[in-house]
């Protein structure tokens, strides 16, 4: 896979800022923690980007396959995380979701697959983010079409085989290295208390090339 | 004589708030959205920051 002269290889323990494109390679995975509360677990041969609006955070999956688990006991009321894909949006509240993008660019199908979702999960045409499509529990669905011309089509029962795959894609595999999710979040929640004092919060060493 | 005394001094501070306008923009990052806590196999990662960074740098 050709490295841009702006890429990095990704490290264990690495910030990822809004606005970064994480590339994986193949037989490769990568799980990043958002904000405390979502897991993104991006698959082999993936490239997504990562965003940030005002009150929500979103990825955007440009191809390849992620999962994102969300802890919804750290959800505010209105909290959402969105995943786009080249043309649909999938809003996600406190789930196990697994997203995958496929086709050509002319013609992308994006497949989305909810593997837990204590609420309903959204899923919409970008081009008509308003007509959304409700997912509950071994529920999937598919946006195919261009992005202007996406439509969703019917909502389909999730076999059991279907629903295991389903759950290894957000499994790691067994080699990875890992550190403590609940460590990270313990300790980023004690940085954001507002009695302790922060090194000028989140911004990226400038060692790092 | 002072009102070209003047004029230099206003010269050279509008020139220091440009240059620093110009350096805070181009080595500005983005907001922290999150941290690597697995990894297995081989990814790239490209920071929307970095060629910005580069160029303060090398300015």
């Amino acid at each position: 896979m050709p490295r841009s002269p702006d890429s990095a290889p990704l490290a264990l323990r690495d910030d990822v800022y809004v606005r970064d494109r994480i590339q994986t390679h193949e037989e490769s995975v990568v799980r990043l923690l958002l904000g405390g509360k979502a897991a993104v677990t991006v698959r082999e041969l993936s490239v997504l980007t990562i965003s940030e609006d005002p009150n929500q955070s979103h990825v955007e999956l440009h191809s390849g396959r992620v999962a994102l688990r969300i802890n919804k006991a750290l959800m505010r009321p209105g909290d959402v995380v969105e995943i786009y894909t080249p043309n649909a949006i999938i809003g996600v509240r406190g789930s196990l979701v697994v997203v995958e993008v496929e086709g050509s660019v002319d013609a992308p199908q994006s497949h989305v697959t909810a593997v837990e979702a204590s609420l309903p999960i959204l899923v919409a045409p970008r081009a008509d983010p308003a007509r959304t499509t409700a997912l509950n529990p071994n529920e999937a669905v598919t946006v195919a079409g261009p992005r202007h011309a996406a439509k969703a089509g019917p909502v389909r029962r999730v076999a059991p085989d279907q629903a295991r795959r389903a759950v290894e894609m957000a499994a790691l595999p067994p080699h990875a290295r890992k550190i403590s999710e609940p460590e990270v979040i313990h300790r980023e929640r004690a940085e954001a208390a507002p009695h302790v004092a922060r090194p000028m919060g989140g911004r990226r060493p400038r060692t790092r090339q | 004589m002072s009102g070209v005394r003047t004029g230099v001094i206003a010269g050279a501070v509008a020139s220091a708030v440009v240059f620093g306008a110009a350096w805070v923009v181009a080595t500005a990052q983005e907001p922290r959205a999150g941290i690597v806590t697995a990894l297995a196999g081989q990814a790239e990662i490209y920071h929307a920051s970095l060629p910005r960074l580069r160029s303060a740098r090398a300015s």
